[in-house]
């Protein structure tokens, strides 16, 4: 039987700021840090988990990926703007908070698959091989992932950088679509 | 193929750092450590065929509590106690124990591979109630009633109570009585040490298969500690617990509602329909 209170006191505290930097709520990054472990737990029971972190962090972020495309979504049809009410009023001040809160809306528009790549390997530092280890893919098929996320995100946050958009193009189309994006195959 | 703009300029990389930044000083609270490791260990212990580690261990704790009220009575009748004090006869002393019918003590439970032991606080009522509380507390609760064959299990985190049924645990209830029958058992003396400053005296008992080392102040007759060790199933394999009891208090009183098998308000019923393993 795992010891639950040794995995959580080593590896709690990784596993909730990998919630946390996705979620950017204190309370939705509760819940799903407990999701995440329960949802490690019933691994275990089917086969011998030998790296709890590596896990966990995984169940983490794939967990906070959706609930944050579904805050986004659930935003997007009830109209509210309100940018101020996604995040931490006190985590940090403007223009950064706007810029962490725009980066995680873009996070929710871009297919899951890239989002769960980019956040792993680009705010949890995981390789190219790690990621591939545990998602099951290729390392070229990581390659491919996180080049078309950033390449997606980055054409998101052009709104706000300042770096000149095509002539004509409304800028703000893809922060406020309300339609989910189809997931690519 | 267009290069990615320089790193300074990249709204990504400047959006990641950022997003970093603001989330390195944070952490998870205690209360959601605590949720999720009551969460955890409520989970283990549900399905059928889960290995029920505490439930083995509250049935050695049971069977403890039986040797510590023994050895209290038994330890009397051996041969070196020292004179340190006015001695005292069995049948006093099966006279005090019938005439104390709570027990309370602190049961630290070491289990092989772990590193931090389990604490838990048992408190022990006749006829055949027993409390099984997590410390520190905001774990689960296991209360007891031997007599009518049942057990709640209260979950604070899930605000659960889990009704039970329970099987024989093979010794009576009447603990006095068994005390009066193993008034003439035999101990070995194990000399004397310090515990909490006090010069205690050692006896090793033996007792429906545990072996229990009880530690009494001589003068006060008061028991100090009890170390014994137990063999129990965990997922079907044999392991060695060491048990030991501390902060032993007999006759104290003991309000009744600590042993009701009602759920407290607010908690939602569960009663589990399972039958005992035979």
């Amino acid at each position: 039987m795992p010891d639950w209170q040794e995995i959580l006191r080593r590896e709690g505290p990784l596993v909730w700021r990998t919630a946390y930097q996705i979620l950017g709520d204190r309370a939705d990054a509760d819940e799903c840090f407990q999701e995440a472990f329960l949802a490690a737990l019933q691994v275990s029971r089917r086969e011998q988990v030998e790296h709890w972190r590596a896990l966990l962090q995984r169940l983490a972020t794939a967990r906070a990926v959706d609930r944050l495309r579904e805050r986004v979504r659930r935003r997007s049809r009830e109209q509210q703007a309100d940018m101020s009410a996604l995040c931490d009023a006190e985590a940090q001040p403007l223009p950064d908070a706007e810029l962490s809160e725009r980066l995680r809306v873009a996070i929710a528009r871009i297919p899951r698959k890239q989002a769960e790549v980019f956040s792993l390997h680009c705010l949890d530092d995981w390789s190219y091989q790690e990621i591939a280890g545990h998602m099951g893919i290729s390392i070229n098929a990581v390659g491919v992932l996180l080049h078309r996320g950033r390449k997606q995100l980055r054409r998101l946050l052009g709104v706000s950088s300042g770096v000149p958009q095509v002539a004509g193009r409304d800028p703000t189309a893809d922060l406020g679509a309300t339609s989910p994006r189809k997931e690519p195959s | 193929m267009k290069a990615a703009p320089p790193p300074s300029e990249d709204p990504v990389a400047r959006a990641v750092d950022t997003l970093r930044r603001s989330s390195s000083s944070r952490g998870p609270s205690e209360e959601i450590l605590a949720r999720t490791l009551a969460a955890l260990l409520a989970e283990t212990r549900g399905p059928v065929g889960t290995p029920f580690l505490r439930r083995s261990m509250m049935i050695a704790t049971m069977k403890i509590a039986a040797v510590v009220l023994v050895a209290a009575a038994g330890l009397f009748s051996l041969v070196g106690l020292p004179p340190a004090g006015p001695t005292m006869a069995f049948a006093e002393v099966a006279q005090m124990l019938r005439n104390s019918d709570t027990l309370t003590c602190l049961v630290t439970t070491q289990i092989p591979g772990k590193k931090e032991p389990l604490l838990m606080r048992v408190l022990f009522k006749e006829p055949g109630f027993l409390r099984v509380e997590s410390v520190p507390s905001g774990g689960p609760v296991h209360i007891t009633d031997q007599t009518g064959g049942r057990r709640i299990v209260l979950d604070p985190a899930t605000r659960t109570a889990r009704l039970e049924k329970l099987m024989s645990y093979g010794f009576a209830n009447n603990w006095a009585e068994r005390l009066r029958k193993m008034g003439g058992s035999d101990g070995e003396s194990m000399g004397r040490k310090r515990i909490d400053g006090i010069e205690a005296q050692g006896f090793r008992i033996k007792q429906d298969g545990i072996e229990a080392n009880v530690w009494v102040d001589p003068k006060t007759r008061r028991l100090l500690l009890v170390e014994t060790s137990d063999n129990v199933k965990a997922g079907g394999k044999p392991i060695t617990v060491k048990t030991s009891l501390s902060e032993i208090i007999l006759g104290s009183k003991l309000d009744d509602s600590l042993f009701t098998l009602d759920p407290p308000e607010g908690y939602t019923l569960i009663e589990d329909t399972r039958q005992p393993p035979k």
